[in-house]
């Protein structure tokens, strides 16, 4: 990258990211100079979606990609925010979620500092090893950078059904992501993929830290930090470049959200909750099974004290944040001529009789817990919680339930989908149930320590 | 503010998170040391060294459209899908297709490329070899 370019690349990387953290700090009710990390971190994964989305919708219109015109839609989409974050602002009231947070003793704060350098230590090597990612990450999510920064208006030629392996179906958030970023440096740089997945699993752990810091103590957030840095695999995961990582950030990001709603009420955590779902959509199909689920884990979790009247007018909300992302995964769906792999050819004979093979169940479930044992974290957080005698906070009964559903909820949906493959389940099973479970961990991982209880 | 208290069980369960994090991550560095010692003592990665091999087919490249991927290896086996692959992640934004049904076709041999008499077969003839295993032909027509 050439020196002239720097300033341009870190107003294309930092304007997003900033018009993110207004958001976040306009939407969240909490008092000003507090949850600092949690909005920052929250800011980051909206303008992650936020950056994708101009890009996305420039692309569409058939719009000069030249640095000038970068400049000019980012400055104007930020503007479109702003405006619509000032309209929200004034139904917002900003009122302390809990008192000051009880503080993590320091050899465990410590730990979690070193285990999550630790981490980052894994991510760097593993990155520098792989410069261009795992196989997934060459074969189709910078590959369809490639087509964005290389193909000028031939862009679409990535969803060309001759290119069936790259997945021309799936969402393109990453891709258009790190194209973006390509575009802002004048070079296709490895930096830029890898500084995507790092961007995405700090904010997440930074987001993690900081909610469970608020919501229930300083030691709930270190043993986040450590469940999530030990967690075998996920620093490599992360550094993989897969859309996992922001995945994974966009659905803790919104159940965060959703959490922060139900404790201090307000529209503004419902908006960035919706609007994280839609970016989690727009990222991977999976995050499109988050949609249903977190509503309906959202339903579950709120049905005792909620009205009708209330539920409709906060499902609403969530549905206006949300509406970004939705609206960029139906373009996307309706102009490809094909299917999705998972669903096309599928008959009901075949359906039948796949639903009705015990086998699939066992293969399913066997793999499903054999693959969470090889995590390692999950099981010793739950060893660990029964050792302090299985002790659980009051404070966020409703929030962790919203949480576990949900994380259940899609690991139900990753069955059925598993159960229904195409594929050869053996082989189906082999290649993707330790990631797809890895993405679902932060969100169980932020519901039990909403409700575990360590200290006094 | 009191200092947080813990009960020695709670005080245990959070030595022994602590504990598993900082084991597991070692493993995890011992095991990626282990698995990665060949792959730096190469210098260069797969990806890298793959897509070198196609500089020079890539500066002095004359299609646009799509084309078609002959490769020496068995369709179904790894190392050639992923050779297709990267063939594909190499040129895009240029559609790279399995077969030689297209004006142009790319070559990718990492053994002996095809005789005269199998690309007479093929219908295909020689533009440019670039002597490392990829080759570019033409569709005869």
């Amino acid at each position: 990258m050439t020196g002239p370019r720097l300033p341009l690349v870190l107003l294309g990387l930092g304007l997003p990211a900033a018009a993110g953290w207004l958001l976040a700090c306009l939407l969240t009710p909490l008092p000003k100079g507090t949850a600092r990390l949690f909005r920052w971190s929250l800011g980051t994964a909206l303008g992650l979606g936020m950056g994708s989305l101009s890009y996305m919708l420039w692309r569409i219109l058939g719009g000069a990609w030249t640095p000038p015109y970068l400049l000019g839609e980012t400055a104007l989409f930020i503007f479109v925010f702003f405006v619509l974050a000032c309209i929200l602002k004034k139904s917002v009231s900003a009122v302390p979620v809990v008192g000051e947070p009880a503080k993590a003793p320091g050899w465990l704060t410590a730990a979690s500092l070193v285990a999550a350098a630790g981490a980052a230590g894994i991510f760097l090597a593993r990155t520098l090893v792989e410069p261009h990612g795992g196989w997934d990450a060459w074969a189709i999510w910078n590959l369809k950078a490639r087509f964005f920064v290389r193909g000028g208006e031939a862009w679409t030629r990535m969803l060309s059904p001759v290119l069936d392996w790259a997945h021309p179906d799936y969402p393109l958030l990453l891709p258009s992501t790190i194209a973006r970023w390509w575009s802002y440096a004048g070079s296709e740089s490895f930096v830029w993929p890898a500084l995507a997945a790092l961007v995405s699993a700090a904010a997440m752990a930074g987001l993690m830290w900081e909610a469970l810091r608020l919501l229930r103590s300083g030691t709930a957030a270190a043993v986040a930090l450590l469940c999530l840095a030990g967690t075998y695999g996920l620093a490599g995961q992360a550094a993989s470049q897969y859309a996992e990582a922001p995945l994974a950030l966009f659905m803790a990001a919104s159940l965060a959200c959703l959490v922060l709603a139900e404790r201090t009420g307000g529209r503004g955590p419902l908006v960035l909750a919706g609007a994280c779902a839609g970016f989690a959509a727009w990222t991977k199909n999976e995050g499109l099974l988050f949609i249903p689920v977190l509503a309906a884990a959202w339903l579950l979790a709120g049905r005792r004290w909620r009205t009708p009247k209330l539920t409709a007018v906060e499902f609403a909300w969530m549905v206006v944040g949300a509406l970004p992302g939705l609206a960029a995964v139906a373009v996307l769906k309706l102009s490809i001529p094909g299917g999705n792999d998972l669903v096309t050819g599928l008959g009901a004979g075949a359906l039948a009789a796949k639903l009705a093979d015990p086998q699939r169940y066992w293969m399913i479930l066997k793999t499903f817990t054999l693959e969470s044992l090889k995590l390692v974290m999950p099981a010793a957080l739950l060893a660990a919680w029964g050792l302090s005698g299985f002790r659980r906070s009051s404070d966020n009964q409703r929030g962790a339930l919203l949480c576990l559903v949900a994380a259940a909820g899609m690991l139900l949906g990753y069955g059925l989908v598993y159960l229904l493959t195409p594929y050869d389940l053996a082989w189906h099973l082999s290649t993707s149930a330790s990631r797809l479970l890895m993405g679902v961990w932060p969100a169980a991982l932020l519901g039990m320590l909403l409700i575990f209880r360590f200290e006094e | 503010m009191p200092p947080v208290t813990f009960r020695p069980g709670s005080a245990a369960a959070l030595f022994l998170i602590a504990g598993m994090a900082l084991v597991s991550l070692f493993v995890q560095s011992w095991n990626f040391t282990k698995i990665t010692t060949s792959r730096v003592e190469r210098a260069v990665d797969p990806v890298t060294a793959f897509e070198a091999r196609f500089s020079p087919l890539k500066m002095d490249n004359p299609i646009h459209g799509p084309v078609g991927y002959l490769g020496d290896r068995k369709p179904k086996d790894l190392q050639s899908v992923m050779a297709f692959m990267l063939t594909q992640y190499t040129l895009a934004p240029v559609v790279v297709e399995q077969g030689a049904a297209h004006e142009f076709v790319i070559g990718n041999f990492f053994s002996a490329p095809p005789t005269s008499d199998q690309l007479l077969e093929l219908k295909l003839e020689m533009v440019r070899d670039f002597q490392n295993g990829v080759v570019l032909y033409r569709r005869v027509p």
